[in-house]
């Protein structure tokens, strides 16, 4: 069943993916591109992920599908520009360099890294392990127990905890990162001819 | 068959990776630049969530997890900070082809 599931969404991310590239007008493109986004979602979930499947169905098909709709919106291209596309022997060329990546990677994974098979754990065989140890993996409280430590009945020892784990120092890092990018966008994206009183 | 396996994950993160990689060589609408963008970040957050879920029945860890919503973060950053430079191309420039974007070349 589970297999089946994957296949199901493997086969649709990659037909999805190759229409976002290959559609002429960009609009279709940000609609394949959701299209594209929610089977990797259902691929999540399978990989007992639901925390991070409903951050990629909020941050990616909600957010930054909308961005990208609204600036094709607001650009308002002309009906020929959508049309231009790179000439067939940079097509070729692109197609060749990303066969050649494909193959050496793809021959990479089948031949050379997993020779012994040890890494193929059925998937019964994890989900009853699951279901004995973690029962809480991959949900929001992993996640946070991650990020901010276990809680504590002291207090002090918690602190303590929380300052040692290196995890908190990435997540604020991320915050600030948001900020800079607010601040960024919007300086880039103010009018410089109309003057503010 | 069993088809869920860590292998057939890290080769379907690797075919939409060589997809989004043939959009960004080969468009030339900027958009559509982005938009292979986010299929190769896509790609690359499911190779970690394989490796994740895949290992852990040897390790008991899950930072992967933490790790893909950090990329996700990044992810919205860099599209947010480069949809605005889009717009700011396209208000000077009036068009948004790559191929016009050379002044930087000399």
């Amino acid at each position: 069943m589970v297999d089946i599931i994957f296949l199901i969404c493997a086969i649709f991310a990659v037909i999805f993916s190759v229409l976002v590239v290959l559609m002429k007008n960009p609009i279709y493109s940000s609609l394949f591109l959701v299209g594209s986004f929610l089977p990797i979602a259902t691929i999540y979930i399978l990989m007992y992920a639901p925390f991070v499947a409903v951050i990629q169905i909020l941050v990616y098909a909600g957010a930054i599908l909308v961005l990208f709709t609204f600036v094709i919106m607001m650009i308002d291209l002309k009906e020929k520009e959508f049309k231009i596309d790179k000439s067939n022997i940079y097509r070729f060329l692109a197609f060749g360099v990303v066969s050649i990546f494909l193959i050496i990677m793809l021959s990479y994974v089948g031949f050379k890294t997993f020779p012994d098979n040890k890494i193929q754990v059925s998937h019964a065989k994890i989900s009853d392990y699951l279901d004995k140890k973690g029962k809480t993996f991959g949900s929001t409280k992993a996640v946070g127990e991650l990020i901010f430590g276990k809680p504590d009945k002291n207090p002090i020892e918690a602190n303590k905890k929380t300052m040692s784990s290196m995890q908190i120092v990435s997540f604020e890092l991320a915050s600030i990162l948001i900020i800079v990018a607010l601040v960024g966008a919007l300086v880039l994206g103010k009018s410089r001819r109309e003057k503010i009183k | 068959m069993n088809f869920f396996t860590l292998e057939s994950s890290i080769i379907l993160g690797l075919i939409l990776f060589a997809i989004g990689a043939y959009g960004v060589i080969s468009r030339r609408n900027l958009l559509v630049v982005m938009m292979s963008l986010e299929i190769m970040f896509n790609a690359v957050n499911l190779i970690l969530m394989a490796f994740t879920y895949f290992n852990f029945y040897e390790k008991g860890d899950q930072l992967g997890h933490y790790l893909v919503l950090l990329i996700i973060t990044v992810a919205a950053a860099e599209a947010a900070v480069g949809l605005a430079i889009l717009v700011t191309i396209f208000r000077n420039k009036k068009k948004i082809d790559t191929d016009d974007l050379s002044e930087m070349k000399g």
